[in-house]
């Protein structure tokens, strides 16, 4: 299905803005980060349907703007001072590594680019471990799952990290791409799901 | 190639499963603990308002207790005595207004310490539970207001001074809404022990009233809370003009328990 990678977020950007919750940054940034999605997909389905150009800058532009989108989401819903800071530095530590890496490797418009993805994913993980520790301890324990950034959390945790093994397989040339890429597009709709239960749910937490 | 894409994909499937399962354990685990620890701090916290409340009551209440007996009646027996040492009657009427005015004295005086000691903890802490209800009982047959009694059936087992003291009042809670609203004749307290429960009747054969009408008082409410504090069932039996039937059921060892 080619365009399940534009269906998918146009779906969620519509449960979202739907949805009668009381939006609060963090849905604002996850609003943008699906229109950002939405674009990057339909770019790279233009560029793949009508010119001889690779979409791969696109994506190699799009892991590490997806990260800084995510990461800025949990920031958003982290009340420690010391932790929002790390995160911040996190942020632009990861950019940098972008940066070099890309300046090391080269070859930034047709190969894609994994170390930032890699790197992306354990930030987010750990974001997400620590979202879950704080959650864990707080009173909203009581509805976790009424909480739009619990089911977010979950549909990421779920798209990234079997996905980044798989990545690696890719670029190592373990398994062939295409298989890779079937695979990919079911995790695709699990992550999605994730985020329409969120959106789906009555909390106006 | 087909079947290694079809062992991965059933791999991270199963990943995500035993993920997603530890995820919603985890978080439903902890929830159900905090659901838990709230309530118990909830309860806690009503236990140690109500235990302020009484413990409040109980300092007023022995004021109360001590004034009725070091100054009221001080002042009754030095005015008895006063009386007494007046000039002699010059008739017969006379002499029969005066022993009467004496008589009365003395009996109100004999009132006032024995409510002076029903008022007050400490001497409940020397009488115990049954003697401090039955000399209740008496204070209620020498006031003429209604005919008492008290029973004890089973065998007697010893309950927390703290706890004791709060059945007393509820008794006397009890007692002071049978004398301002039940007007009963007769009022029947009644111990049954059993290893486990103590249950006390308090009957009552006055006019009952609808127990689903609010009547904005506070003996019922009372009474509830007080039964609350110390883990008992209260139940109340009664229909209009049928008297009136308070049911406690207490569960004896619990303190053993909960020190244990």
């Amino acid at each position: 299905m080619p365009y399940i990678g534009l269906i998918l977020p146009a779906t969620s950007l519509i449960i979202l803005l739907l949805s009668k919750v009381k939006r609060d940054i963090f849905d604002n940034i996850f609003a943008i980060f699906l229109l950002y999605t939405i674009v990057n997909e339909s770019i790279s389905l233009i560029l793949q349907s009508f010119s001889d150009l690779s979409p791969l800058v696109l994506y190699n532009i799009y892991s590490i703007v997806a990260f800084l989108f995510f990461i800025s989401m949990f920031r958003a819903k982290i009340r420690s001072t010391g932790v929002r800071l790390g995160l911040f530095i996190a942020m632009a530590g990861l950019t940098l590594f972008h940066v070099v890496d890309s300046w090391f490797t080269g070859d930034y418009l047709t190969s894609f680019h994994y170390h930032t993805f890699v790197a992306g994913t354990i930030i987010l993980l750990l974001t997400i471990v620590y979202y879950f520790t704080s959650l864990l301890e707080s009173e909203e324990i009581i509805i976790f799952y009424d909480l739009r950034p619990f089911w977010v959390s979950l549909g990421l945790l779920s798209f990234y990290i079997p996905f980044t093994p798989l990545m690696v397989c890719m670029n190592l040339n373990i398994m062939d791409g295409e298989s890779i890429n079937k695979i990919i597009e079911v995790l695709n709709i699990i992550m999605h799901i994730g985020f329409w239960i969120g959106y789906t749910r009555k909390s106006t937490s | 190639m087909k079947q290694e894409v079809v062992f991965v994909f059933i791999l991270i499937l199963l990943t995500l499963i035993i993920l997603l399962f530890f995820i919603f354990y985890t978080f439903n685990r902890r929830r159900l603990k905090y659901m838990i620890e709230k309530v118990k701090l909830q309860r806690d916290t009503e236990k140690a308002v109500e235990e302020a409340r009484i413990e409040g009551q109980e300092h007023m209440l022995k004021n109360i207790s001590w004034e009725l007996h070091d100054n009221i009646a001080q002042v009754i027996a030095v005015s008895k005595m006063q009386i007494s040492m007046l000039t002699e009657p010059q008739n017969q009427d006379e002499s029969k207004t005066l022993n009467d005015t004496i008589t009365q004295l003395g009996k109100v005086l004999e009132d006032i310490r024995a409510l002076s000691k029903s008022l007050n903890m400490e001497s409940f802490a020397f009488y115990g539970l049954h003697e401090s209800i039955t000399q209740e009982v008496d204070r209620l047959n020498r006031l003429k207001f209604i005919k008492a009694d008290f029973s004890v059936a089973g065998i007697e087992v010893m309950i927390d001074e703290t706890h004791a003291l709060i059945l007393y009042r509820i008794i006397q809670q009890v007692i002071s809404n049978v004398i301002k609203h039940a007007k009963a004749s007769h009022f029947h307290i009644r111990f049954v022990y059993s290893p486990i429960f103590l249950q006390i009747t308090l009957q009552d054969d006055g006019i009952g009233q609808d127990i689903n009408i609010e009547t904005g008082g506070q003996g019922l409410k009372n009474i509830k809370s007080r039964c609350k504090l110390l883990n008992a069932e209260v139940n109340f039996k009664t229909t209009p003009m049928n008297g009136f039937t308070t049911v406690i059921d207490y569960p004896i060892n619990q303190k053993i328990k909960a020190e244990s």
